[in-house]
């Protein structure tokens, strides 16, 4: 007889889990979706984020002062990364320019955290919810730190959809992507687009790294690379590019992450997602939602 | 070449450098010899991400997982069997080689980012399997016990190896493994490896499976990376599963960039960079992952080829000059003649149909980009093949080399059904193509890029290419007198050492289309190949399809000069939107109303 | 680039590749700081720099501090200490290559091993091989000291500082067993988690016979480990035993809150940490963990008092001390450590009055009761650990006013 409580605890804090996921595969569509780049240095973004604001916290500013300060910081750090390091190897013929040099800054951050703030963690405050706030959904205690980064993940996926469905600004993004110097012809900034869309996938990272440091507690400076990891298995399983696969495919993973470890192993969670990640490519690369990528001659 | 680099790279002073090395630990310390035996170990992981990453252009953020399998490999086998290391790493390198393989299957079909995502969960999944299976790599605990020359446990066919000992060993299998490598990158396969990291597409247009190239080089690269791992856990007598993290594959791939992809001098560069700075100036140590990172930020901007492109180092692709050291006994023949005498005649022989067209139909979503179109073309024959942008002129040669799958119809070659075949196997039933835009390989001279083109007719074996052995050798002569040649009919002679990706565009084409020449195709596709030449270069190209129509070779041909096609083709055929509005011979095409109004009246080039 | 230009960066490059080469060949032991026979030099290879500094630049700071406590006394018989420090960032390789340098510098008399079980598993064998007196200031693993079990014999050259992960076991098991019938485990997929796990499961069964509940495992800075918890809690254990750091303790903790698990938390020294506290917040009252007591007492020993007051001379109340005014108990472990390590050494060389390995090794396994911050040190032939049982106190957190305190726990 299945523990049907137990199962239901088990997808309950997957899908948690997962919306976390899902909030830094966001992070990646935007930029894929101008530049099929995908910004290896999100993590260490979302970590630097953290910790901003507990800088700007600890010098005494205010919660409010302290957000805005960091989502200004990091928008530079995005403007800064994609000048430097998609820019200019972008248009080359393989990937492996931009891949080397965006994981690059990311390594670059993670050294700076840890030459300013050290190597040990350091504590990060609770934010609007306290861990132990939670609200009982059949039975079972759901926390709200964690639903609060789920709405966030829907709304930001439906957000995109609108966007980049009814707005000017989505058909200029699906324009520059398709080809930047037609776009540019047409009169549409290319440039600026691909700006916009670094400093909005920074951003992203801005609230992730807002919303998930208070679940953990802690923020490291080597914090964002795990999680980046399995965010990018959440874009890729639900297709590069998609909002709707990023926050499925995040959902999904955390499930079945979370499935795993309850019936198999604990020991093979970690595992799994990377056979999955393997699987997916492997199979579909374009994965659940995403689009088949269409070979030019 | 400067005089420097010259005398650097002189049979004399490599021979004297290596000496110099074979001496070298007798007086040197303990430390200074284990730090050279890293810069060895290190050297073979910088080649074996060069092999797969830097020749043939596929991204690994894993490969301290190949690196992880070869040294627990050996420590196991040496542990529990007490194998002698000799025996342990050659099964490492066989084992390793077998994974890679395996790790190829999945990984051959995505390119990319996807594959730097792949390679980086295979890094995971192989850590993640390091640290679980404890009974065979003793978990998160670790290796200890390993036989190792540092602590004197080791032995050499019975004899207790000293550090010295094991140095001369790590140095013997570094330069084996490095003349191995040299002799395998400037052989047909290794310039199939550059040639599928330029554009996969171009590579197949030649006859080079992507597929199976990137499988060799998973499979040659993780071999490699196999032993670097055994000869590691020899060293370090303990080794866990921390050492083969994701900050070690990064490390690898450092050391590849650093020290310059694509060429064998510069990850000997980059290994001795990473292995002799962090130890010898340990006040950097506290900068050191900033250093590393900001060397990953700015490498492919301002150092894009590494080391060896400060010292403009460049390895060389092929083996003209150790042919022209060895082997005399075949005097270059200048009678002009490209292909061999079997096969032109051969060419001569029918006049029945080689090609067939029929009843084509292709669709791109719902757009009809051909429709209908049937054509067949003897030996010898030149099809022109004209009609406005957009008319499907491409698309019809895409579909006849399998670039795009046919949507209906069938196109036969030689009697055989070639549709919806993949592009390399067509181009080794002898259709070869060009491109619109030259797809030549910019990093490769014209002489290397010339040899590609004879990819196809290249026989020798994986082995005996890596070995040098004499009738491989002899081989490659025989491709590069027919590139001589070539070069000559073509003016190209002042060139040949020039790399294409410096060539005008005019020279460029040239190439492309000499390159396919000497693939001996036995029907050519010429898309546009007049497209931005100059009135010189016009003549020339004239001459040389001339020349291939004698050969007997039938040729169908794009293009938009007017004048430069009717001056050329027996038939030609018009395409409108997809559909053939005409096919007949030049004349006959002059005086139809169709064509006139469709094409001649509106856009009339000449 | 012009040929001119690229001649000169050229040989600018083989220039400095072979000055690399040429310091690498020179450097080989000839760098003479001040007259040997009037010093004694030591080394240490440690994680100075990197993600893993903590313990690292905690026990260079404790090594130095003793350094020039006994050289501002006159030194060891009259001979300035000397010590070489090398940075190892707690990677195996480094740590091996440096020990390798170390090794070749003839003045070292003494090493001083690196702040991990990796790099200390890396760097073990060639001091045994070569001889030379080995100090372990912080590796938890038993295995460094004694390869074959804690019941055969030690290393000869290999002296344990740390607070072993058996020892920390056997308080925490024993603790676990006497009080709750029905427990849950969960443990980091480290060498320190898994080896402290086995035995608090040996334990429990040997003494208790006790099988615990269930038995769970996460990797280190894991993001989730609710899988981990919801299966102890289906399981129905009563306490949660954990053996890991902080940092994931406080991701445990909070997890257990939000999967409404109200039981008590029982934890390895971790639960002690900066990092737990601040992290679980006030989720951490009633969390139960192990440590050297030392700075838990009230006044603080002679020993502890001057330690403390050399620390905060040299660098103030840091991140190492911890947000109170006495140290934090965490620091027995980073810093104090390292302090009493090289504090012993040097007693045993100035006893020795030799820097011979064979006859310092024998000067240490001959000290008896000397007392130093973290312990009364006494080793012996078989015993080389010094951190004992009776050393290690259980402490709770506990809710004083608007204050969370730590006080030692009463049973």
């Amino acid at each position: 007889m299945i523990d049907f409580q137990f199962m239901l605890e088990l997808i309950f804090m997957g899908i948690c889990v997962g919306s976390v996921y899902s909030l830094i595969a966001h992070g990646f569509n935007i930029t894929f979706w101008t530049t099929k780049v995908v910004n290896f240095a999100h993590g260490p973004f979302l970590m630097f984020c953290s910790m901003l604001i507990l800088m700007f916290l600890s010098i005494g500013f205010p919660w409010i002062v302290a957000i805005l300060l960091e989502m200004f910081s990091i928008s530079i750090i995005g403007v800064i990364l994609e000048r430097v390091s998609v820019r200019p190897l972008v248009k080359s013929p393989t990937s492996m320019g931009w891949i080397v040099a965006t994981l690059g800054v990311g390594l670059f951050l993670q050294a700076l955290a840890t030459k300013i703030w050290g190597a040990q963690a350091l504590a990060f405050p609770a934010f609007i919810f306290e861990s132990t706030d939670y609200v009982p959904i059949l039975g079972i205690s759901m926390s709200l730190q964690y639903l609060l980064v789920l709405g966030t993940g829907l709304g930001i996926m439906l957000i995109m959809e609108l966007v980049m469905k009814k707005t000017i600004w989505g058909k200029a993004m699906k324009a520059v992507s398709f080809d930047p110097d037609l776009a540019s012809v047409m009169g549409i900034k290319s440039k600026s687009v691909v700006t916009i869309s670094f400093i909005l996938s920074a951003l992203l990272a801005g609230v992730a790294g807002l919303l998930i440091a208070p679940i953990y507690g802690n923020v490291a400076p080597d914090f964002g690379m795990n999680i980046m990891v399995l965010g990018f298995v959440a874009a890729v399983l639900g297709g590069m590019g998609s909002s709707k696969g990023a926050l499925i495919g995040g959902m999904t993973l955390g499930v079945i992450e979370k499935l795993v470890g309850g019936y198999i192993s604990t020991s093979a969670e970690h595992g799994v997602a990377f056979a999955i990640l393997i699987l997916i490519l492997a199979i579909k690369p374009e994965g659940l939602f995403g689009i088949k990528a269409v070979q030019k001659v | 070449m400067n005089m420097f680099k010259e005398r650097l790279f002189h049979p004399i002073s490599k021979i004297s450098f290596i000496i110099l090395l074979f001496i070298a630990p007798l007086f040197f310390s303990d430390s200074n010899i284990q730090l050279f035996i890293f810069w060895g170990i290190n050297i073979l992981l910088a080649q074996s991400i060069n092999l797969l990453s830097g020749f043939s252009g596929q991204i690994s953020l894993g490969h301290a997982a190949f690196y992880a399998i070869g040294a627990y490999t050996s420590a196991t086998l040496m542990i529990h069997f007490g194998l002698s290391i000799f025996i342990t790493i050659v099964i490492a390198a066989i084992f390793n080689a077998f994974v890679g393989f395996l790790l190829s299957i999945p990984a051959r079909r995505v390119k990319e980012f996807y594959l730097a995502m792949m390679t980086l969960g295979f890094g995971f999944i192989i850590q993640e399997i390091v640290k679980e299976w404890s009974s065979v790599t003793g978990g998160v605990m670790g290796l200890s016990g390993i036989p190792s020359a540092k602590l004197g446990t080791l032995n050499f066919f019975g004899i207790q190896a000293n550090m010295v000992m094991y140095y001369w060993l790590v140095l013997v299998i570094v330069i084996v493994t490095m003349w191995l490598l040299k002799n395998f990158v400037q052989s047909y396969m290794g310039r199939s490896f550059l040639a599928v990291h330029r554009s996969e597409l171009s590579a197949e247009s030649l006859g080079i499976s992507p597929g199976s190239a990137k499988q060799l080089a998973y499979t040659l690269s993780a071999s490699i990376a196999g032993i670097a791992g055994a000869l590691y856990a020899s060293q370090m007598a303990y080794i866990g599963s921390n050492s083969f993290d994701m900050m070690q594959s990064i490390g690898i791939l450092i050391m590849g960039i650093l020290g310059g992809f694509g060429t064998l001098i510069g990850p000997i560069l980059g290994a001795a960079f990473l292995t002799f700075v962090p130890n010898k100036l340990q006040f950097i140590q506290d900068f050191q992952l900033m250093i590393y990172s900001l060397l990953l930020v700015i490498s492919f901007l301002f150092i894009p080829n590494g080391f060896a492109g400060l010292l403009k180092i460049r390895t060389s692709l092929e083996k003209g000059n150790r042919i022209n050291k060895s082997i005399k006994a075949i005097p270059l023949k200048n009678d002009g003649k490209l292909l061999n005498e079997k096969q032109s005649s051969f060419l001569k022989k029918s006049f029945s149909p080689i090609l067939n067209v029929k009843e084509v139909v292709k669709d791109f979503g719902g757009l009809r980009a051909l429709n209908d179109v049937t054509i067949s073309l003897s030996k010898g024959q030149i099809l022109g093949l004209i009609g406005p942008n957009g008319s499907g002129k491409s698309t019809l040669v895409n579909l006849i080399s399998g670039v795009y799958p046919v949507s209906k119809g069938e196109i036969h070659f030689n009697g055989k059904d070639i549709t919806n075949m993949a592009t390399h196997s067509i181009a080794r039933y002898g259709i070869i193509r060009t491109f619109q835009d030259p797809h030549n390989v910019p990093t490769m001279t014209v002489k290397e890029n010339l040899l590609l083109g004879t990819h196809r007719l290249f026989k020798s074996s994986l082995l005996a290419c890596t070995l040098n052995a004499n009738h491989s050798l002899r081989e490659e002569e025989q491709m590069l007198t027919r590139v001589t040649e070539i070069m000559e009919l073509c003016d190209l002679t002042d060139y040949a050492d020039e790399l294409a990706g410096n060539l005008p565009y005019g020279m460029q084409r040239m190439v492309e289309v000499a390159r396919a020449i000497l693939a001996e195709p036995q029907l050519l596709l010429l898309d546009e190949p007049a497209a931005g030449l100059s009135e010189g270069e016009l003549e020339e190209l004239n001459r040389l399809i001339r020349y291939v129509k004698n050969q007997g070779i039938p040729v169908i041909l794009i293009d938009h000069h007017m004048d430069f096609v009717t001056g050329l083709v027996d038939e030609i055929l018009v395409l409108e939107s997809g559909g053939v509005i005409y096919s007949g011979s030049v004349e006959g095409m002059q005086k139809d109303h169709h064509v006139i109004r469709a094409y001649l009246g509106v856009e009339h080039h000449a | 680039m012009n040929k001119r230009y690229s001649k000169i960066v050229c040989g600018g490059l083989l220039l400095s590749v072979f000055m690399v080469i040429g310091t690498a060949c020179s450097s080989s032991g000839n760098q003479v700081d001040g007259d040997p026979s009037e010093t004694i030099k030591i080394g240490m290879t440690s994680a100075l720099t990197g993600p893993y500094s903590e313990y690292g630049e905690g026990n260079k700071r404790g090594v130095e501090l003793a350094i020039q406590k006994w050289n501002d006394d006159g030194g060891i018989n009259g001979k300035t200490i000397e010590v070489e420090i090398l940075d190892d960032q707690l990677v195996p390789d480094t740590a091996a290559i440096n020990l390798q340098q170390l090794l070749d510098d003839e003045e070292i008399v003494a090493i001083i091993g690196p702040a991990g079980s990796g790099p200390a598993m890396a760097t073990v064998p060639i001091t045994e091989a070569n001889g030379m007196i080995h100090i372990n200031p912080v590796a938890q693993t038993p295995e460094i000291t004694y390869p074959n079990g804690t019941d055969h014999g030690p290393r000869k050259n290999v002296f344990s500082f740390a607070l072993q992960n058996d020892v920390e076991s056997e308080v925490l098991g024993s603790f676990a067993g006497e009080k709750w019938n029905k427990i849950g485990l969960i443990h980091e997929s480290t060498a320190y988690g898994k080896t402290g796990m086995d035995l608090v499961e040996g334990v429990l069964e040997d003494k208790f016979s006790i099988e615990a509940v269930a038995r769970e495992e996460y990797n280190q800075k894991a993001p989730d480990m609710t899988a981990q918890l919801a299966k102890l809690k289906k399981a129905g254990a009563e306490v949660i035993v954990c053996v890991g750091l902080g940092a994931d303790l406080a991701n445990i903790r909070k997890g257990m809150s939000r999967l409404d698990m109200n039981i008590p938390l029982v934890a390895t020294n971790g639960a002690l940490s900066l990092p737990y506290k601040e992290g679980a917040g006030d989720l951490v009252v009633g969390t139960i963990g192990t440590m050297i007591g030392v700075f838990g007492d009230d006044p603080l020993s002679p020993e502890a008092e001057e330690f403390a007051e050399a620390y905060s001379e040299a660098y103030g109340k840091d991140r190492y001390w911890g947000d109170r005014d006495n140290p934090q108990l965490f620091m027995s472990l980073s810093v104090s450590n390292g302090y009493d390590a090289a504090n012993v050494l040097f007693e045993a060389i100035k006893n020795a009055d030799s820097t011979e390995s064979s006859k310092i090794i024998e000067a240490m396994e001959n000290i008896q009761n000397l007392n130093g911050v973290n312990a009364s040190y006494s080793f012996s032939e078989t015993k080389h650990h010094a951190i004992d049982i009776e050393h290690i106190g259980l402490f709770e957190y506990v809710k004083e006013g608007d204050e969370i305190i730590l006080v030692p726990y009463e049973k």
